[in-house]
Order: C-alpha cells, then structure tokens, then sequence
C-alpha cells in the first residue's frame, strides 16, 4: 500500500471536520497522524455551560486538564451561557483567559448572556484584532466599542441582542439586531464609527424599526442584499414598497428568501422592487428562495408529498424574469431548500431518488425556456435546531 | 492530440482538452510549444493512468474548479458536495483500497485537482465511522506512541 504525503492526509481528514469521533480515532493511530490531525480535531471550541453543575463540571475539568495541548489550535470558539455557576464558570474564565493570551481566535459565537461567565473576559476577547467573524445570539449589554473601528472584521451575525452605547444612542434605532451583515474593509466609517456594510441579511418585520433605517443608510455601499419573509401577512413588515433597486445604486445580487410553510406565494412584489422607477437596475443576480424547515426527514418527505408535489406555481420563471428591464441580469436562480435536522442520518441511496423527485418538480413549476441563465434547483440540507430559551 | 507516455511505457494519444485537466501537461505543452513530442508520465503506471483517463474523459465539460466556492460553501454544502456525488463518481471511486491511494497520487502528481478532491474524499468516506484499529489497517500504520502518549492524546477528546 503506498504511503501518502502528509498534505493529503491533511486535506482528507479536513473532509472529515464534522466527524468528530472519526478523527479522533485517526488521532490515536500514531504519532504522524496525531500531528497532521491535531489542528483540525481543536479548530473548535465548544463551551456550553448550560444545564446542572454537575452535568457541565466533568467536561470542563477535562478540558480543563489538556488546556496547554488544545488552546493553541482553536480559532472558532462557540459558547452556550446560560446557568451555570461556580467552579465550572471559573473554569470557563480560565479557558476564556488562555485563548485570549493567544490572541488566534478568528471566530467567536456566542449564546446567551456574557454576565454567565466574566463579562470583561468576554469583551476582551471580542475586542482581539484577529477576529473575522462576531456572532451573538441573545446576548444582552453588549458595548458599542466592540464593533467600532474594527477593519479586520468581515461578518457581524445579531439575533436578538442588545448593543449599548453613551446615551442617547440607541442601536436598535439605528441598526438591525437582527442581521448578518457582510463587511470588505474598504467602506468608510458611518457616524458611529462603525463600517457600513457592503453586504445584508434582513428580516424586516415591523418590530425592528432599526432594519429600515440602515438599510437606507447603507444603502449606496450595499452590492448584495437579502430579505427574508417569515410571514406571509402583508401586515407583518415595515412598509418599504417605497424603496426599488434604484435606491441601492451598487446592488449586484438581491436574494428574496420565503420561509414557507403551506405556499408558495411570495408576499411581496419582486417585480416592482427590482424594476425602479424610470430607470433599469443595475442588479446582476437575482435569487429567489423558498425554504421550508422540518425537524425530521420523514416530515420533509410528508410535505413534499403533501403539499409542493401538487402544488401550482403563484407565478413562473418567466414572469419573474423575463422582462426587458432585466436584460442586464447575468444569472438566476429559483431554488427550494428543504431541511431536517436528522437528514445526514439517511442513506444517500435514500435520499437520492427523493432529491430527484423534488427536482422534477421545481422543473415543471419553473420552465426555463429560453433563459438558460437561471438556475432552478432543490438543496436538501441537514439544520440543527436549538431551542435554548434565554 | 497530445501524446502521453507512462512509466511502464505504454503510449496514449489524448484529446489536448482532456490532457489538459492535468496542470502538469497543460504547463508542459506550453513550455515547449507547438510539437509531437510525446509528454513522459514518470510517476504514473498505464493501469493507474487508465482510471485517470477514464475521469478526465467523463469530467472534460465541467466547470472549473473555483476557490471561492470552496471558501464559502456551508457546512451542509460541503456535507451534499462530499455524500451526494453522483453515481458516476460513486462507480468510478469503487475500487480496491491500493488503487484508489495510487489514484490520489497520480492526482497529485499531475496536478488535477477535482481528482484529487474526489478521491480524498472517497478515503474520508472510507474512514468514516471506523475504529481506530481499522483506520491503522486501512493506512497501513504501526502504532509508535507509548502508553503514555496514548493517554493523552485519549484525554484531548474532551467532548466525549
């Protein structure tokens, strides 16, 4: 059997970077593989310290004991702060302590409030210049400063947070808390010293009255914009029918995204929005999503059979598309993603009849003829649900 | 038609567009240009060559390779792009354990890197799930770590 070069053996086991168990088994074959394999098994970290004492203790007395061997390969923290107190928290502050002393982290994901752990722990991790991806979730007095003058960062996902500043700032009268925004370091820094983004992922439903008033605010840098519909009452959003592709005049890529759950009609005008007023878009891309969420494949299955297999189109392709006001539109697409939490569990033998059964389906909803430039496609997907309530 | 020779001398006369899926000929034919000078193979044997051929010929329409859809893609992309592949590939990876590592290393050597990708894979695939023991077996591995060192490294698996 030949020996394979170290660089493969990297580049196999990174496909197996989800498989946890599998690489530490590699891991434990010798001392070359043990090498190779290190970095990737501790590129995360995960904290969670949720649940009793005595269910969070054991495992961070075992982190804890190889602290020195695994820190020095972390570069994505994820940490779950919810209850727990204690030597587990110091512990945590410890850890927290060390990665910030090695100063590598490029991602840090937080869950739940920073108070759970040292907060200024926390706040100087979020502050290291290393970090490229900030996400916080539920997380609650967050300063302003993290995100002020920081060029190295380049994705800001919110959910749910609360950033404070000197008063009378407000940020959620300013910004979204609820977004992903895309930065490329080349934007200038708006009132607050905080870049504008060039990229967003918005939901503007009308209890977040901070979306609207970014998205106008950043509107000339933004070249990819997507918005997200949960609902499909008119009702649920924030009035922006007044707002057309002319008002984003570097926008390259707009994604419209449908959560559905009974249809498939979208509750908003795509048309008119990417048709301006007097003058043609600039939009390059146009993508149209229709994502439905299940807790289980079999339930995908259900729904597909159920509901989208008989179902009619609310519009076609061509009556999205084909309009002399998108000639300029490089590429399309129409896509229905479908996922369950427990689909890498199937058989892809399983799966694979399945997929092709939805993908004739979009194809018939969806003619493409004579538009070859846009893609109809079906993406079946695993989604982890967590239903931490904070 | 761009003539290849492999180590074991066996001459192959390839279409220049399937030849050049290999970076290696591709930089060889232009470095001495317009010729019928056929290109030596020195690492790679007619029966590895053959399976190699056989994936660039199938290959030779798609797109290729971009870095920026490795960067981006999601974890559940990767997870479809590195299950799902297609029945093709899924046949064509189904070979003897010594075959599939000579592959990987004719891939490597000519420098095709959709190959390369797709056959580590096909060894992710292989190891996933196996036991420690199996995955010696399967890398031909002697364990060198002493008792010690194996504790360990048992201990870095903290989320178990």
């Amino acid at each position: 059997m030949p020996e394979l070069p170290t660089e493969i053996i990297n580049k196999t086991m990174e496909e197996l970077s989800d498989s946890h168990r599998t690489l530490h088994n590699c891991m434990l074959t010798c001392r070359r593989f043990r090498d190779i394999v290190k970095p990737i098994f501790h590129f995360d970290m995960y904290i969670e310290l949720r649940g009793s004492e005595r269910h969070v203790l054991p495992k961070m007395v075992r982190l804890f004991e190889v602290l020195d061997e695994v820190t020095p390969h972390v570069r994505a923290l994820f940490l779950v702060l919810t209850e727990v107190d204690g030597l587990s928290r110091l512990l945590a502050d410890i850890t927290l302590s060390t990665l910030f002393t090695l100063g590598k982290l490029k991602e840090i994901h937080i869950k739940g409030r920073i108070e759970r752990v040292n907060p200024h722990i926390i706040i100087d991790l979020l502050s290291l210049p290393s970090i490229q991806l900030l996400s916080l979730d539920g997380t609650a007095r967050v300063p302003l400063s993290i995100l002020q003058k920081r060029p190295s960062i380049r994705t800001l996902k919110l959910r749910n947070c609360s950033i404070t500043g000197p008063a009378p700032f407000k940020f959620r009268e300013r910004y979204s808390t609820d977004a992903d925004y895309g930065f490329d370091g080349n934007t200038p820094l708006d009132e607050n010293d905080i870049p504008y983004p060039v990229s967003l992922a918005i939901e503007l439903t009308k209890r977040r009255l901070g979306d609207l008033t970014l998205l106008q605010s950043s509107a000339k840098f933004l070249t990819s914009l997507t918005l997200v519909h949960f609902s499909h009452d008119p009702k649920e959003y924030l009035q922006y029918s007044h707002l057309t592709a002319e008002d984003f005049p570097s926008l390259v890529t707009l994604s419209i995204v449908f959560h559905i759950a009974f249809s498939l009609k979208p509750p908003m005008d795509v048309l008119r929005f990417v048709k301006g007023r007097k003058q043609a878009s600039k939009i390059k891309h146009l993508h149209i999503t229709f994502d439905h969420e299940t807790c289980l494949y079999e339930d995908m299955m259900d729904y597909f059979t159920t509901s989208i297999e008989s179902a009619t189109a609310p519009f076609s392709i061509k009556e999205v598309f084909d309009r002399k006001v998108l000639t300029c539109l490089e590429g399309g697409s129409c896509k229905l993603v479908m996922s369950s939490e427990d689909f890498t569990e199937h058989n892809p033998r399983e799966v694979l009849p399945f997929k092709h059964r939805v993908e004739k389906k979009m194809k018939t909803l969806f003619p493409t003829d004579g538009l070859a430039w846009v893609e109809v496609g079906v993406n079946l997907e695993e989604r982890y649900w967590d239903f931490i309530d904070f | 038609m761009v003539i290849l020779i492999t180590s074991d001398n066996v001459k192959y006369v390839v279409e220049k567009d399937v030849a050049e899926l290999s970076v290696l000929v591709k930089n060889m034919l232009e470095d001495i240009g317009p010729s019928d000078e056929p290109i030596p193979l020195h690492n790679v044997t007619s029966t590895v060559f053959n399976k190699v051929l056989e994936y660039c010929i199938y290959h030779r329409n798609d797109p290729p390779p971009s870095d920026d859809d490795e960067g981006c893609a999601s974890p559940l992309h990767k997870y479809l792009a590195s299950h799902i592949c297609s029945e093709w590939d899924q046949r064509f990876f189904d070979v003897d354990q010594a075959l599939l590592f000579d592959i990987i290393l004719a891939a490597n050597y000519l420098d095709i890197k959709t190959l390369l990708d797709d056959a580590c894979k096909a060894v992710a695939h292989l190891i996933q799930g196996k036991s420690t023991e199996e995955i010696r077996g399967i890398f031909n591995i002697v364990n060198d770590f002493t008792p010690e060192e194996e504790a360990r490294v048992k201990k870095e698996n903290v989320s178990s």
